[in-house]
């Protein structure tokens, strides 16, 4: 165990408990508001929590017992040996990036010269060393962003927040700077707050789903984002998710009453809870009820239909199924009527819902 | 915007206003007599007492101004409001308020005057009095200017420099004063520039002793009556020492304005 936290924000009704392994990349998702930034705030310790404790490496960060019981530990921001990313690169403006990327080492009291030849090294990583001499208003948003991981990586994190780092760049740099990210995070104990379910499938050993400040699901990123627990993963992923109760060879689902044929294989016994879940690319929307054995069909009302790009999707209150721009034309007239939604039987997961296969991580 | 016509008439009457009276006295100025009357010895201290007590205040001003600035701008406390208001004081009081005030506390039977002079140190009619009358009514300037600049660039650097294990004193050194230098230079040029004119205070708490406390504004009111010629020729020197003086704070104040954009 390098890195364990428990977090009590009464005001926000934030109560959290994460852990991070020696070397283990943890992403964290969830919706807007979640909590997500006053986590990495508090383990920053640029926010006070009102309750909890965190430990790096041995080393207690803060330990503030509830109700002023007890004494109370908090470590300043300098002395915790965690560094934190921000979307914005917010490198010193005053400073060149060689300077910038130095700052760190030259704060832990190393001599200029090695400061330099570390930030060289770093700059170097991050595939960004004909970039020292310049300033930061000199730079583009993806080359700040570079650098300023190689800031904070040189001032030797035991742990290393990133909070949205690819967010505010330009979609044609991002896939460089992720795959910069992948290379230097591989073996390192960080933690990445992101909207991006691509940064937690290319980043993450494990990804923690946080919702209304409450850990909902974690796992790897199959696990959670394949077979989704919760609507807000599930729509992370782009995955229809269907739940409800098993009954022999279907799955009935409670609200809108509906009950659907499955191959359920070994996923739960008669009467447990289990989930359904299947790319809409995957779900065909017709007029009559598709003969086709290998296909497992539901009569729903198709609610809307909504253009997205060079596909639609067609939405009823149960399934959601991408169609071409053609199809949805002949569909225009049925919004409102019922049709069939089918699934291939090969592309639908079905899992248990309770999931109590997962190994909690220790 | 497209600015209406009736505004730069009102805007040139302005001008107007301020520049006319400058107009006025440099046609006064006796230019056969000009280098004579500012050369004379009475001069020559006064200008040089200026100078001296003002570098000295401006001093005072950066040392003990930029962190009244850093806790006005970074620290939240109970009362903050009303003690910002008290510290700007200085700029709304009369000048000979001030030196009132000031005479009540470092003079011969004030607050801590008694305190100074068991330490043997006398200040009241001496020029460490220049010095500190004009530090209080130049500190608020540079406070002013300073915590503006603080609050502008905000504290997500300092932030950022405190995560990656900078002490908050190695955060101020190295990220926190540089990037607000363009204001801590115009601040304490504003605060020269008010040192040097600095009359009411001087004339109450340190009195008008040649070479001791008669600054150039004290020598220009006192030669007014007798010799109006060199009170012209004077106060012709102290403009153009200003003008200095505001060129240079607007050449300062111009890389902080650009810096700031590009922060934004």
């Amino acid at each position: 165990m390098t890195f364990s936290l428990d977090l009590h924000v009464a005001e926000r009704d934030v109560s959290l408990h994460l852990d991070v392994a020696a070397g283990e990349t943890v992403a964290i998702l969830g919706p807007n508001g979640a909590g997500k930034s006053t986590l990495l705030g508090t383990i920053a310790g640029l926010v006070t929590p009102d309750s909890g404790r965190a430990e790096l490496n041995g080393t207690v960060l803060f330990d503030l017992p509830a109700a002023g019981s007890g004494r109370r530990i908090w470590r300043p921001p300098h002395q915790r040996g965690v560094s934190l990313l921000a979307q914005e690169a917010l490198l010193f403006p005053h400073l060149s990036a060689l300077d910038n990327v130095a700052f760190g080492p030259r704060s832990a009291g190393v001599p200029a010269t090695r400061a330099r030849q570390t930030a060289t090294r770093w700059l170097r990583e991050v595939d960004a060393e004909a970039l020292a001499a310049r300033r930061p208003a000199e730079l583009s948003g993806g080359q700040a962003q570079r650098i300023a991981v190689a800031r904070a990586l040189a001032s030797d994190p035991g742990l290393l927040l990133l909070d949205e780092p690819l967010a505010a760049l330009d979609i044609s740099v991002a896939p460089a700077v992720r795959r910069m990210l992948r290379r230097v995070l591989f073996d390192r104990s960080a933690v990445i707050v992101t909207h991006d379910v691509l940064d937690a499938y290319t980043l993450a050993d494990r990804v923690v789903i946080i919702e209304d400040g409450r850990v909902v699901d974690q796992g790897t990123p199959a696990e959670v984002l394949d077979r989704p627990r919760s609507a807000f993963a599930a729509g992370l992923a782009g995955l229809n998710l269907i739940t409800g109760i098993r009954r022999g060879d279907t799955l009935v689902v409670a609200d809108p009453a509906t009950t659907i044929t499955i191959d359920a294989g070994s996923a739960g016994a008669d009467g447990d809870p289990i989930s359904l879940a299947v790319r809409p690319a995957a779900v065909t929307v017709t007029f009559d009820e598709p003969a086709d054995p290998a296909r497992t069909s539901v009569r729903a009302e198709l609610i809307d239909l909504e253009p997205r790009g060079d596909f639609v999707r067609a939405r009823s209150a149960l399934l959601a199924a991408d169609v071409s721009p053609k199809d949805a034309a002949g569909l225009d007239a049925a919004v409102g009527s019922a049709l069939w939604f089918s699934i291939p039987s090969a592309a639908a997961m079905v899992y248990p819902t309770g999931r109590s296969e997962r190994s909690a991580p220790s | 915007m497209t600015v209406p016509r009736w505004v730069f008439a009102m805007a040139g009457i302005g001008a107007a206003f301020v520049l006319l009276p400058l107009v006025a006295m440099v046609l006064r100025v006796n230019w056969a007599e000009f280098v004579p009357l500012i050369s004379s010895e009475a001069s020559v201290a006064a200008l040089l007492l200026s100078l001296r007590t003002s570098l000295a205040a401006t001093l005072l001003c950066v040392i003990f101004g930029v962190p009244m600035a850093l806790v006005l701008a970074r620290t939240d406390f109970w009362g903050q409001k009303v003690l910002r208001s008290l510290v700007l004081l200085p700029l709304v009081l009369p000048p000979v308020v001030g030196g009132i005030a000031l005479l009540y506390t470092f003079g011969r039977r004030g607050l801590l005057g008694q305190t100074f002079e068991l330490l043997g140190i006398e200040i009241a009619f001496s020029t460490t009095a220049v010095v500190i009358a004009q530090t209080f009514v130049a500190l608020p300037f540079l406070v002013l200017s300073l915590e503006g600049a603080l609050r502008t660039v905000g504290s997500r650097y300092e932030a950022v420099g405190a995560t990656l294990g900078a002490s908050p004193t190695t955060v101020l050194r190295r990220i926190t004063l540089p990037l607000v230098l363009p204001a801590v230079l115009s601040g304490a040029v504003l605060s020269f520039a008010r040192a040097l004119g600095e009359f009411g205070a001087t004339l109450t708490f340190a009195g008008s002793l040649q070479g001791t406390t008669r600054t150039l504004p004290l020598e220009i009111y006192l030669q007014r009556e007798t010799d109006p010629d060199t009170a012209v020729a004077l106060s012709l020197v102290l403009v153009v020492v200003a003008v200095i003086i505001v060129s240079l704070a607007h050449r300062t104040g111009e890389p902080s304005r650009r810096r700031a954009r590009a922060l934004s």
